[in-house]
């Protein structure tokens, strides 16, 4: 009865949010006296003569590759630091949270500007790899922190059942510990790899084809910049909700034995 | 002749900040092949921590173990000298990842170069002894706690140990499923099988095990055959815990 009451309520609560942004966005777009222009659009989508794909689609690319690279890079780079933040000597150890203090407390921009305009020019690195190395260490710093704070908290229990089988410390890890602290992992990882995505768009700043960057060209030649932002915006949270649902569904397969 | 578990003046000492807490001091054990030892006492009387130094998942700070008359050297070969012994534990710690048939066949797959298919094969077996061949595609969190720890003693024995460790194999479980793991247990007493038990049941302990040893605080206080440590308790120590039990267990 009570929890029938509960969810009437929070129908009802719902419904009441949605109507309120709706009117809002109506009172707004109706005070802004703008003639939107969607169709205008489509060239920057497709270009029908040359039969290419255009400036966004261009920019989607770009802004799959580097947050994919950033992704896969940034993982390898947190699971080390995070077994060496659990587990390295303490020298080790020092360094990589001198390297996590240090990514997490800065701006990506700044990290972005530093990398790409001192370190990039002493190694004679490109563009892209400034940016991909800066996102691959910024990502690579938070990860650490997750399987740190994974392994901190994982039950001991099944890893001395493992070793008093007699499996050696590199058959329980691979077995046993690493199966069950990534489905521990899982949730909080995916929301990283969101969240990278997202910042990715900051490489727009060191001139990185990729979605930002291709939105300001649009918007610099066609002057629709309410249409280009809304649809980037579109882009971007479908990217990201195809990623989410992803993780979401990897997850569930993990853990569906779990909570039978 | 060597024993099959040796215990040679084992201590060990747990530092936190400013305190050294001794779980085991001076501790000697001598244990023969085929003979059932069960070790009693109060709880953080160091009886666990034996056990686990045993089998290598605690150091020790000074003294020497000998497995089967090989010594333990370092935690980086500790499952080489594992090879002899199993271990069930208080909560079972079932892999939770893997169905109760793969619970059993990880570790013969693993070590005894066993072909999976083998593995698995000889896991069926070993579940349908401890009687859960309807449950080998469940995952531990489907099981009752008395059917975890049944998966979890044919996990061990599918290791093939000489020794089997067990650490208080019916203390997590609701009374009416002690019945069931203590029945296995002493199932697998009587085939010969080397077992150190740590136990609050004493009835069980007089049942299945000829040799008793009492812990208190780090240190083994009496040791002798479990009737007369059961019955006739010298220490006054071993006399008040005895007498605390009473009141909680009724007497046969």
């Amino acid at each position: 009865m009570l929890e029938q009451q509960r969810s009437k309520l929070w129908s009802l609560i719902t419904g009441l949010s949605l109507l309120f942004i709706f009117i809002s966005l109506q009172r707004g777009f109706a005070s802004l006296d703008y003639e939107w222009d969607f169709a205008s659009l489509s060239d920057y989508v497709w270009l029908k003569e040359e039969q290419a794909p255009g400036l966004l689609l261009h920019g989607l690319w770009g802004t799959i590759w580097v947050s994919a690279l950033s992704i896969v890079l940034g993982t390898l780079v947190g699971v080390a630091g995070g077994l060496i933040l659990h587990s390295g000597n303490p020298f080790a150890r020092k360094t990589v949270q001198v390297f996590v203090e240090i990514f997490r407390n800065t701006p990506v921009l700044v990290q972005l500007y530093v990398m790409y305009f001192v370190i990039a020019s002493a190694f004679q690195m490109t563009a892209e790899q400034a940016g991909v190395t800066t996102l691959s260490l910024f990502c690579g710093a938070y990860i650490s922190e997750l399987v740190r704070g994974t392994l901190i908290n994982l039950d001991k229990g099944p890893r001395d059942a493992a070793l008093s089988l007699g499996l050696t410390q590199w058959q329980t890890a691979r077995h046993v510990v690493a199966p069950l602290a990534l489905r521990r992992l899982m949730p909080s990882l995916v929301g990283q790899y969101v969240s990278l995505v997202k910042d990715s768009s900051l490489v727009s700043v060191i001139s990185i084809v990729e979605l930002t960057k291709s939105a300001s060209n649009m918007v610099a030649i066609s002057f629709r910049s309410f249409e280009v932002w809304f649809l980037v915006a579109v882009v971007y949270f479908l990217l990201n909700f195809v990623l989410s649902r992803l993780g979401r569904s990897i997850e569930l397969r993990m853990s569906g034995d779990l909570h039978a | 002749m060597n024993y099959a578990v040796e215990l040679m003046n084992v201590s060990k000492s747990f530092k936190s900040k400013n305190t050294t807490t001794l779980a085991l001091d001076s501790v000697h054990l001598k244990i023969q092949p085929g003979e059932i030892v069960t070790l009693i006492g109060p709880s953080g009387s160091g009886k666990s921590t034996c056990l686990r130094t045993i089998n290598g998942l605690e150091t020790i700070s000074s003294g020497q173990i000998e497995i089967f008359g090989k010594r333990y050297t370092s935690q980086a070969d500790a499952h080489l000298l594992r090879r002899d012994t199993a271990m069930i534990f208080q909560k079972f710690e079932l892999f939770p990842h893997l169905t109760a048939l793969e619970n059993v066949a990880l570790a013969p797959h693993l070590r005894l170069s066993i072909s999976k298919h083998q593995a698995l094969s000889q896991a069926t077996e070993l579940l349908k002894k401890v009687g859960l061949s309807s449950h080998e595609g469940k995952y531990p969190p489907m099981l009752s706690g008395g059917q975890q720890q049944r998966v979890a003693i044919a996990r061990a024995l599918a290791v093939r140990p000489k020794i089997l460790l067990c650490d208080e194999p019916t203390s997590a479980l609701d009374p009416e499923l002690v019945d069931e793991v203590l029945e296995l247990l002493k199932s697998i007493a009587a085939t010969g099988m080397t077992m150190i038990i740590v136990t609050h049941e004493m009835r069980f302990a007089r049942d299945v095990s000829k040799t008793c040893h009492f812990f208190d605080a780090g240190r083994i206080v009496e040791s002798g055959s479990t009737n007369e440590i059961l019955s006739q308790p010298k220490s006054r120590r071993l006399q008040s815990f005895l007498s605390s039990l009473k009141e909680s267990l009724p007497e046969n």
